[in-house]
C-alpha cells in the first residue's frame, strides 16, 4: 500500500486537508511579523511592511527555555517509553484467558488514572514531590510529566503489540529463547513503528505541558517554552506578535523531532522483519 | 540501529533523576553566604507598561539596598493562585506576591499563604494617606495593601464624535442618545466592551447598577432584569456586535483600538497604549446614573508570602519599592495606574495629564466589592447572566433570576456577609 | 494484580491464546507479570494519590481555608448539589455534543485521510509535516488563530460576504458557538487521529492487502472486511482516548469563548475547573470531576469488554 501512488481523489483530498492546517499557520506568522500597531488596527491584514522587531526581542528567551524544554521533553520521551514499552508487552500479549482478563482491568485502571484533570492534580502532585524535594526542579517536572504520559503512551502503544503475529512468540518459545530474550530480540524490533509514533506524540505532548511546568518550576530562568508562552496573556493585555513569534520560534525543533521519526513512520514495518 | 542509541539514552536520563534526588530541589529562599539576600517576587504581568513599572521600582530599590538582590517570578495568571495556595504544603513560597485582590483575596487570606501584615501597617507613617479601599483585612488582619489602583472610564474617539456632533456623554441619558445616534451609521460596532462570562465581564457590567446605588449585595432581581434589558437593547441594536458576548477586556480593547468604535468601556492600564493611537482619543468617566459615576477598584495588591524568611525586608521592598511616594509615581508613569496615595492627587506629574483625570477622579467614588468569601462566585454568576443576554442565550427576566439565585446562595455558602 | 500469571490455556480456547498444543496443560517460562512493574509503581507512586483526593474532595467540604490540612467529610451534599443544578446538565448535553463532533471528524476524516497519507510521496511528506507542525502549537495559540479567524471581522467572515453569505456570528451565535469550539477542537486533534491510525495502518502487513486485492477486493470492500477489523483495537483506543479528552480537557473552550456566550460552551471539564480554581468550591469541583469520571468509565466498559474478548477472535 505504501507503493501505490496519489490518484486524483486522494490529491484533492490531501491538498484540501493541507490547505486547513496551512491557513492558520500562515496567519500566524503574518502576525509574528507585525508590530504591535498592526496587529492592533489590522489583526487580519495580509498586505503591511514587515518587521523582524518582534524576533529580536524574544530570541533571547526562546532560546534559553527552547533547551529546558529539549532536556524535560527528551528525558520524559526515553522514561515513558522504558515505562510503557514493556507494560504495553505485558498487556498485549495474549497468554491465557486469566492473564485477558487480568490486562484488562489493568487497562481500565490506567483509564481511570487519566481521568483527574491537571488543574487538580497539580496540588497533590506538588504535595508529593515537595516531600521528595523535587519541587522547582527540572526533575520533578519530568516525574509529574512522567506519570501524566505513561498511562496514556501503555494504551496508545498496546496494539501495535497486538499487531505481532503469535506464531513469533511461539517459535521463539520453542526455540528456547528466555521471557527476556523474546522481548529484547523479538518484541522491541518489531515495534519501530509503534516506538516512533507514540514517542513523538509524547514528546510533542510534553512539550506544550504548561499546567504543571508553571506550577512546579519556581525559578523563571529554568521555565520551559509552554510555560513562556502561558506568560504572554494576562488579565490586562496579550501581545500576539510576540505570542505567535514565540510559538512559531520554539515549535521548529519539535518539527525537526517529527521528520526525523517520520522516516521510520512512513517506512513502517520493514516487511522482511516479520518473516 | 535505533536501540542501542536509545538505551543509552535512557541509562542518561535515568542516572539524572537520580543524581537529582540526592542533590539539588530546595534551591529557592533567601540568604547567602556573601550577605547578599534575594528576595522573590511573584507577579502575573506580562509584557507592556505594568513590567517596566516593576522594573523601575525595583532600580529605585536596588540604588538604595545593593545587597538585595529582587527575583521576579512571571506567573502565568490563570496559575497564579493555585501555585501560591500549592506553596502552604511546601512552606515555602514567595517573599512578596502581587495578587488579584479583588477576586481572590478572600481565598488566599483564609488560605494562610499571606502573612499578617496587621503590625506593619500599624506602624507605617503614611498609612493615614490609603483610603480604607486600599487596605484589604480578613477577621480584622490586613493581609493585602494597594499602592495603585485600575478603574474603568469611557474611551471615545473624539474625531468620529466630533464629525458626528455628539459631545462625550457624562450622564447615561446622554450617553444612550450618542449610542442611538451613531448606531445607525456604525451597526454593530459603536460600542466596545467585554461582555465574557467571567469576573471581567461582570466588573464592566455593575457600574450599571452602582450609578443606581445597588450593588451585589442590595441589587434586586427587578434591578439586575432593567440592566440587563438596556444591554439587551444594545445588543438587538447593533450598538454592541454580538461577539461582545465573548470578549475579555484585552478584545474590547484591541476592538476600539481598530478606530472603527467611537466608544470603548476599559481601564486606565491602556493609557499608554491609548496615546499611540492613529486617532484621537478622550477619556471620560464611565456614565453617571441617577446616583452618580460609580466603578469597582480594581488592580493588584500587594501581600507578604507566610513563609518568606525576612517578613521584615520584605515589608520594606513593600514601603520603599510600591507605597512611596516616589515609587508611585514611578508605576503612574510607566502604566498609567493610579497611585492610592491621597497625597498625589495633586501631584503636576498626575494633573498635567487630562486623559488620566477622570480615572483619578473615578478613584475617590468607587463601589464597594461585597466582603464575602464566595465574591468570586457571584462576580461569575452576574458575567455569566450578562454574556447571556448579549448573546441571545437568554431573555434578561430569566438570565436576572438565574443569577440572583446564584449570587444569593454564593452569599450564603460564604457565610453571608457583604 | 501482579502475581505471575498462570499458563495454563482453556481447551476451549483453541487458537485464540498461545497454545501449541491444545487441552495439553503445560508450563510456559514467560511471566509477563514483571513488564508491568516499573509503570505500576510509577503510577502508584505520583498517580494514585491525585485521583484519591480528587474523590475525596467531591465528598468533601473543601475551600480555601482548609484546602491544605482537615477536610471534613459532608456526605453525598457535594453529589446532590451537582446533580441538582441545571449547569451540570447543561454542561453534560455541551460535553456530549463536543465528544460526538470529536469523534465523527477524527474518526471518518481521520480515516480517509490516513489512508491517503500512508501513501510514499513528496505531497503526503509535506502535509503529514504540515498537520503535525500545526498539531504541535499549544491549544493557547492554536485556539485563539481560531478565535481571530473566526471574528465578526475575521478572515473567514470576509470571504463569506465575498462570497455574498454575510456575517456569522460564528463563536457568539448561541446555537452555533458550541458547534464551533467542538469543530476547532476536532480540527486541532485530527492530526493526532491521523498519526494513529496512519500507524495502524502500516503495521497492517503489505501481504495481507495484496492478497485481499488479488481476491479482487475493491478498495470499499477491502477498507470494511480487511482493514476495519485489523485496525480495532488501534479504533478502539483512539474512541477512548477522544472520549477521555472531551471530559478532562477544556482548553479550546477556555481560550475561544470561556465557556459562553452565556453558558453555552460550559463542558464539564470547563464546569468543574471554574468551579475548583475561579469560585474556589473545590468540593463541588471536585464533585464535577469524579462524575465526569464515572461516565468516562461506564463509556469504556466496551473497551474493557472488547480487550477481554480480543482472545476469542
Amino acid at each position: 500500500m505504501t507503493n501505490t501512488r496519489h490518484s486524483v481523489g486522494t490529491r484533492v483530498v490531501v491538498v484540501a486537508l493541507g490547505l486547513t492546517y496551512l491557513l492558520p499557520l500562515l496567519w500566524i506568522v503574518l502576525t509574528s511579523f507585525k508590530s504591535d500597531q498592526e496587529v492592533r488596527s489590522s489583526p487580519n491584514s495580509i498586505l503591511f511592511s514587515p518587521s523582524l522587531g518582534t524576533f529580536t526581542d524574544i530570541v533571547d528567551a526562546a532560546s534559553s527555555s527552547v533547551v529546558t524544554s529539549a532536556k524535560i521533553a527528551v528525558s520524559v520521551t526515553v522514561l515513558v517509553l522504558a515505562l510503557a514499552v514493556p507494560a504495553a508487552y505485558a498487556l498485549g500479549r495474549r497468554l491465557t484467558s486469566r492473564w485477558s482478563r487480568a490486562s484488562a482491568w489493568f487497562l481500565g485502571i490506567f483509564l481511570v488514572l487519566q481521568m483527574v484533570p491537571q488543574p487538580m492534580a497539580v496540588i497533590p502532585l506538588y504535595g508529593i514531590l515537595a516531600d521528595w524535594g523535587l519541587v522547582g526542579s527540572i526533575y520533578g517536572l519530568i516525574l509529574a510529566d512522567v506519570a501524566l504520559m505513561a498511562p496514556f503512551a501503555i494504551m496508545l502503544m498496546r496494539p501495535f503489540v497486538l499487531a505481532i503475529p503469535k506464531e513469533l512468540y511461539e517459535a521463539a518459545e520453542i526455540d528456547g529463547a528466555s521471557g527476556l530474550r523474546t522481548f529484547r530480540n523479538i518484541v522491541v524490533p518489531l515495534l519501530p513503528n509503534g516506538i516512533a509514533t507514540v514517542g513523538a506524540i509524547v514528546f510533542i505532548i510534553t512539550w506544550g505541558e504548561f499546567i504543571y511546568a508553571t506550577t512546579l518550576m519556581t525559578d523563571p530562568a529554568n521555565l520551559p517554552v509552554s510555560g513562556l508562552l502561558a506568560q504572554q496573556t494576562s488579565l490586562y493585555s496579550v501581545s500576539w506578535n510576540r505570542l505567535m513569534g514565540l510559538a512559531l520560534l520554539t515549535s521548529l525543533p519539535l518539527l525537526a523531532v517529527f521528520v526525523l521519526a517520520k522516516k521510520r513512520l512512513v517506512e513502517g514495518l520493514s516487511v522482511g522483519s516479520v518473516k | 540501529m535505533l536501540r542501542p542509541r536509545a538505551q543509552a539514552a535512557g541509562a542518561a536520563a535515568i542516572g539524572m533523576l537520580v543524581l537529582s534526588a540526592c542533590g539539588d530541589g530546595s534551591d529557592t529562599g533567601s540568604g547567602s553566604a556573601d550577605g547578599q539576600q534575594t528576595l522573590t517576587v511573584w507577579t502575573y504581568y506580562t509584557a507592556g507598561g505594568q513590567n517596566d513599572a516593576l522594573e523601575q521600582q525595583n532600580a529605585l530599590w536596588a540604588e538604595s539596598h545593593p545587597d538585595v538582590t529582587i527575583e521576579t517570578v512571571q506567573i502565568p495568571f490563570e496559575q497564579l493562585p493555585s501555585k501560591l495556595l500549592a506553596t502552604a504544603t511546601t512552606q515555602d513560597g514567595p517573599d512578596v506576591v502581587l495578587d488579584n485582590v479583588v477576586v481572590d483575596f478572600p481565598t488566599l487570606a483564609s488560605s494562610g499563604v499571606l502573612a499578617d501584615l496587621t503590625g506593619y501597617w500599624d506602624g507605617y507613617a503614611d498609612k493615614d494617606l490609603f483610603p480604607d479601599s486600599a487596605v484589604w483585612s480578613y477577621e480584622d488582619k490586613v493581609y493585602n495593601v494597594m499602592s495603585y489602583t485600575n478603574l474603568l472610564g469611557l474611551y471615545y474617539n473624539a474625531d468620529m464624535l466630533e464629525e458626528a456632533g455628539i459631545e462625550p456623554p457624562e450622564t447615561m441619558e446622554e450617553f444612550q442618545a450618542a449610542l442611538e445616534q451613531l448606531a445607525p451609521d456604525n451597526e454593530g460596532s459603536v460600542l466596545a466592551e467585554s461582555g465574557a462570562p467571567t469576573v471581567e465581564g461582570a466588573w464592566m457590567f455593575m457600574p450599571h447598577l452602582l450609578g443606581q446605588g445597588k450593588d451585589y449585595c442590595t441589587m434586586t432581581e427587578a434591578d439586575l432584569t432593567t440592566n440587563l434589558q438596556t444591554v439587551q437593547g444594545w445588543s438587538q441594536d447593533g450598538v454592541i456586535p454580538r461577539e461582545t458576548a465573548t470578549w475579555d477586556q484585552a478584545d474590547a480593547w484591541q476592538a476600539f483600538m481598530s478606530g472603527d468604535y467611537p466608544f470603548g468601556i476599559n481601564g486606565n492600564w491602556n493609557l499608554a497604549d491609548a496615546r499611540g493611537a492613529d486617532f484621537t482619543i478622550g477619556t471620560t468617566r464611565f456614565p453617571a446614573g441617577p446616583e452618580g459615576s460609580h466603578v469597582f477598584p480594581g488592580g493588584e495588591a500587594i501581600g507578604i508570602g507566610a513563609f518568606a524568611e525576612d517578613k521584615d525586608l520584605a515589608w520594606q521592598y513593600v514601603e520603599e519599592a510600591w507605597m512611596s511616594q516616589e515609587a508611585s509615581l514611578i508605576n503612574f508613569e510607566a502604566s498609567g495606574q493610579i497611585p492610592t496615595r491621597s497625597d498625589l492627587a495633586d501631584d503636576e506629574t498626575i494633573t498635567s495629564d487630562e486623559l488620566v483625570q477622570p480615572f483619578v477622579e473615578a478613584a475617590s467614588e468607587t463601589g464597594a466589592w461585597p466582603l464575602n468569601q464566595e465574591t468570586a462566585a457571584m462576580q461569575t454568576a452576574v458575567g455569566e447572566a450578562h454574556s447571556a443576554v448579549i448573546s441571545g442565550q437568554s431573555e434578561p427576566a430569566d438570565a436576572a433570576r438565574t443569577a440572583i439565585e446564584a449570587v444569593t446562595a454564593a452569599r450564603e455558602d460564604g457565610g453571608g456577609s457583604c | 494484580m501482579t502475581a505471575p500469571p498462570e499458563t495454563t490455556v482453556r481447551p476451549g480456547a483453541e487458537g485464540s491464546v498461545e497454545s501449541p498444543a491444545p487441552g495439553r496443560w503445560r508450563r510456559s517460562r514467560v511471566h509477563l507479570g514483571p513488564y508491568l512493574v516499573p509503570a505500576a509503581v510509577v503510577c502508584a507512586l505520583l498517580c494514585v494519590y491525585p485521583l484519591v483526593q480528587m474523590g475525596r474532595m467531591a465528598f468533601s467540604d473543601v475551600g480555601p481555608a482548609n484546602l491544605i490540612g482537615e477536610w471534613t467529610f459532608s456526605g453525598t451534599e457535594n453529589i446532590r448539589e451537582v446533580l441538582g443544578s441545571d449547569g451540570f446538565w447543561e454542561a453534560t448535553r455541551a460535553t456530549g455534543v463536543f465528544t460526538a463532533v470529536l469523534l465523527v471528524v477524527d474518526l471518518t476524516i481521520g480515516y480517509v485521510a490516513a489512508q491517503a497519507l500512508a501513501r510514499r510521496g513528496r505531497l503526503s511528506s509535506i502535509v503529514l509535516s504540515l498537520m503535525v507542525f500545526v498539531w504541535a502549537l499549544p491549544p493557547l495559540v492554536s485556539g485563539s488563530v481560531w478565535k481571530f479567524l473566526l471574528a465578526g471581522d475575521g478572515a473567514i467572515n470576509a470571504v463569506l460576504q465575498l462570497v455574498g453569505i454575510g456575517r456569522v456570528d460564528w463563536l457568539s451565535d448561541p446555537s452555533l458557538a458550541l458547534w464551533a469550539v467542538s469543530g476547532v477542537a476536532a480540527w486541532a486533534s485530527l492530526p493526532f487521529a491521523i498519526l494513529i491510525i496512519r500507524g495502524g495502518l502500516l503495521s497492517i502487513p503489505t501481504e495481507v492487502l495484496e492478497a485481499a486485492s488479488i481476491d479482487g477486493a475493491g478498495p470499499i470492500r477491502r477498507a470494511v472486511s480487511v482493514v476495519l477489523p485489523l485496525l480495532r483495537p488501534t479504533l478502539m483506543v483512539l474512541v477512548i482516548l477522544i472520549v477521555l479528552y472531551a471530559f478532562r480537557s477544556f482548553d479550546f473552550v477556555y481560550v475561544m469563548t470561556s465557556g459562553g456566550p452565556g453558558t453555552v460552551t460550559t463542558t464539564l471539564p470547563f464546569l468543574a475547573y471554574r468551579e475548583a480554581f475561579t469560585t474556589y468550591s473545590f468540593g463541588t469541583g471536585g464533585a464535577i470531576a469524579s462524575l465526569s469520571m464515572l461516565a468516562v468509565v461506564v463509556l469504556a466498559i466496551p473497551y474493557v469488554l472488547g480487550v477481554r474478548k480480543e482472545e476469542g477472535q
